[in-house]
């Protein structure tokens, strides 16, 4: 990956995430506005210079394994529910540390269910 | 409860709050490409459902509205979760057979639609907010002295 490359990718990455940040601080209450935190920002961005770069049968691999990594999103985001509900857990914390959650839960599903 | 949108609740926000979610949204997007480079798509793919924003979002909800809000966050984006889910079938099942901008505008829809209609199905009878109390086990007592509005 070129060095034009990385800029790229952070700049497209960080103003999506930055877009779908702002819109979700925005709507009311607070279980609406929550949708956005699950937003597929870095994967719009990623799957749009993977098109570009690698074309759709690499796009279709990729998403595959997206597939496993937003199954274990759904995982972390209930791991995360549960904690931070729990009173004195601080909630920085208890979502930073879910997402060792997610990377097991991940590497997990890849290996049951990953292509080869 | 019908959800709102306003321009107002963002003046709560400090700058630096945005600015770390600029730079963190473009660390991850670049490890995920980095990732998939090193490793291939199938390990790389994994970090395209990577939880960049909430640990963010839940920890300023937390400091400005308190923990039962910060619940609700973590609840909403539960349903977010399935509509990412719903996102990456989509783009999968299209990909091959699809124009990119076809592919990436119909799974985009299909999170707005999953997550929405998940949301409205599970929360059309709730009562308005502000402060709701479902995650403290004493209703209108917050353990860290936050305000709770009930």
């Amino acid at each position: 990956m070129s060095l034009d490359e990385v800029v790229g990718r952070f700049l497209l990455g960080g103003s999506c995430v930055a877009l779908f940040a702002v819109a979700g601080a925005a709507f009311k209450p607070k279980t609406f506005a929550g949708l956005f935190g699950a937003a597929p920002t870095v994967a719009l961005v990623s799957l749009s210079l993977a098109f570009d770069e690698h074309g759709s049968e690499y796009v279709g691999q990729i998403s595959h394994a997206m597939i496993l990594g937003a199954l274990a999103l759904l995982g972390y985001s209930a791991i995360c529910l549960a904690s931070i509900g729990r009173p004195h857990v601080s909630v920085l914390l208890a979502s930073v540390l879910s997402w060792g959650a997610w990377g097991l839960l991940a590497l997990a599903l890849h290996r049951l269910l990953g292509a080869t | 409860v019908t959800p709102e949108f306003s321009l107002h609740q963002l003046t709560k926000c400090h700058w630096r709050s945005w600015l770390f979610r600029f730079v963190f949204g473009g660390a991850v997007a670049v490890a995920a490409g980095c990732v998939a480079e090193l490793l291939g798509p199938g390990v790389g793919g994994l970090f395209l459902a990577f939880p960049s924003i909430l640990p963010a979002s839940l920890t300023l909800v937390k400091s400005q509205e308190g923990r039962d809000a910060a619940c609700d966050g973590a609840r909403g984006a539960l349903l977010g979760s399935l509509g990412m889910l719903v996102f990456a079938i989509c783009v999968w099942i299209t990909a091959r057979w699809q124009e990119p901008v076809f592919s990436l505008a119909l799974a985009l829809t299909a999170w707005i639609a999953t997550s929405v209609g998940a949301w409205w199905l599970m929360f059309r009878g709730e009562p308005a907010p502000p402060g709701h109390a479902r995650c403290t086990p004493v209703a209108g007592v917050n353990d860290d002295g936050a305000r709770h509005g009930q």
